[in-house]
């Protein structure tokens, strides 16, 4: 995102509405002018969607590669890159009982690094790929982040998009239920060395008394499950 | 990216907090008896009105942007509305029970209050997700009373400024916590913000 310094009155009105806090004052021309740090700034578009400014000052420029993936990882608009190519999208919890993508005995990890609210450079993103790889995991072929990988065997992300970075950067895999807890120590070991922050999401199919089958597997691995859920009620119909 | 799972606060916090979430896959959408049992879906939300503190469609904006007609003339193949307690939620899911939609429904909130809905009226919860929380460098986080207001957009575009400059304006009194409320609200482009919550979050921490 951009503000025209031409058009700019310096009110400070779009300041707060940055989500990652990259908006402030510069001098210009010897005038107080509102900037966003471009290292800093996620092309989110927030500042330009909250409509405040009063002389339409705030822009989005026609962005190039790769920096154009920062608005694929923050902007709501920008609709997410493709994972590998032919591959489907990672498993939807939302509609599993339609498609049956998340079966008994699996459970599929969404990683979101940079949630909530922090951002993540991609440099982040592939320590935390390259932990998990070392755990045996294989990432979702349908994930954009897998799409951006040079070597998914390995974690490791393309050289050119390491210095990007996105809101929230969401890492998929599925992984039986058996090798969960070494996936899950492969993250708290990474915890410490990253300098943003990550969510966890687990996704799986309930037992037949609506228990969590992985809870005590999470709870192995020193981790507390939040008391705020997405249940799939198990209404839809193919 | 699973946008209402990770909101932020404890049981008690959460208690008026339920996002109820309809959908079916993009390629169903093609067939115009899908269609229809979305625009079904919308009449039953709707006639629940004022006791959704929120509703919308995926990237469609929430009811800040458009009304209950608008948001079913878009044919979206996943539409939000958000519950501010449980017997409103409820009564939504029985009657989407007895319409046998054939739609998935998803509910967001505290899990066991949500079990207990469903056991209460037939249902069996299939699939869940769920959050560790987080982790990594926590101490970028803002305070966790900001969190349980940001992390109510799940793209988050409610940022933490905006809250303090809202909350100064509030205390200014040129805003009201109602206002206060909406505007961040208005940031959220699905309709899952739970303004009702935020009005009450903000004057906890007023």
């Amino acid at each position: 995102m951009k503000i025209s310094k031409e058009k700019c009155i310096a009110c400070k009105a779009c300041h707060p509405y940055c989500s990652v806090g990259a908006i402030s004052f510069v001098l210009w021309e010897e005038k107080k002018k509102s900037e966003v740090a471009q290292a800093d700034c996620v092309e989110c578009g927030a500042c330009l969607r909250s409509g405040v400014c009063p002389t339409n000052a705030i822009f989005m420029p026609e962005l190039d590669w790769p920096r154009k993936i920062r608005a694929h990882f923050s902007n709501p608009y920008a609709g997410p890159l493709p994972g590998l190519k032919g591959a489907a999208p990672p498993p939807d919890p939302k509609l599993n009982e339609v498609t049956g993508r998340i079966p008994e005995g699996v459970t599929v990890v969404a990683v979101e690094v940079g949630r909530p609210g922090v951002g993540a450079s991609f440099r982040d993103v592939q320590e935390i790929c390259k932990a998990l790889s070392g755990a045996g995991v294989t990432f979702d072929p349908g994930s954009s982040v897998t799409g951006l990988m040079a070597n998914p065997a390995a974690g490791e992300l393309r050289e050119e998009i390491l210095n990007e970075k996105g809101l929230n950067v969401v890492i998929h895999f599925s992984i039986p239920h058996q090798g969960l807890l070494r996936g899950l120590r492969a993250l708290m070991e990474v915890s410490p060395w990253i300098n943003t922050v990550f969510s966890i999401g687990l996704s799986n199919r309930l037992d037949e008394d609506g228990a969590i089958p992985t809870a005590s597997i999470a709870e192995a691995a020193g981790l507390t499950l939040r008391p705020h859920a997405k249940t799939n009620t198990g209404l839809g119909r193919a | 990216m699973s946008h209402s799972l990770y909101r932020s606060g404890n049981a008690e916090c959460l208690h008026d907090d339920y996002v109820m979430l309809i959908g079916t896959s993009v390629d169903r959408m093609k067939d115009p008896t899908v269609r229809d049992k979305m625009r079904e879906a919308w009449d039953i939300l709707s006639s629940f009105g004022s006791h959704l503190t929120n509703f919308g469609s995926i990237r469609g904006g929430g009811r800040h942007r458009k009304s209950f007609e608008e948001f079913k003339k878009e044919d979206k193949f996943l539409v939000h509305a958000v519950f501010k307690d449980r017997e409103t939620l409820k009564a939504c899911l029985e009657k989407i029970k007895e319409k046998d939609l054939g739609l998935s429904v998803t509910v967001s909130g505290l899990f066991d209050e949500v079990k207990k809905t469903c056991r209460e009226i037939g249902l069996t919860p299939h699939t869940v997700q769920y959050s560790l929380g987080i982790f990594g460098k926590t101490d970028l986080l803002p305070d966790e009373r900001v969190l349980e207001i940001t992390t109510m957009c799940g793209h988050a575009m409610v940022s933490p400024n905006l809250i303090a400059h809202l909350i100064e304006k509030v205390g200014k009194k040129k805003m009201t916590l109602a206002e206060a409320a909406l505007e961040l609200s208005r940031q959220c482009e699905c309709g899952i913000f739970n303004p009702a919550r935020a009005e009450r979050l903000l004057r906890e921490m007023i």
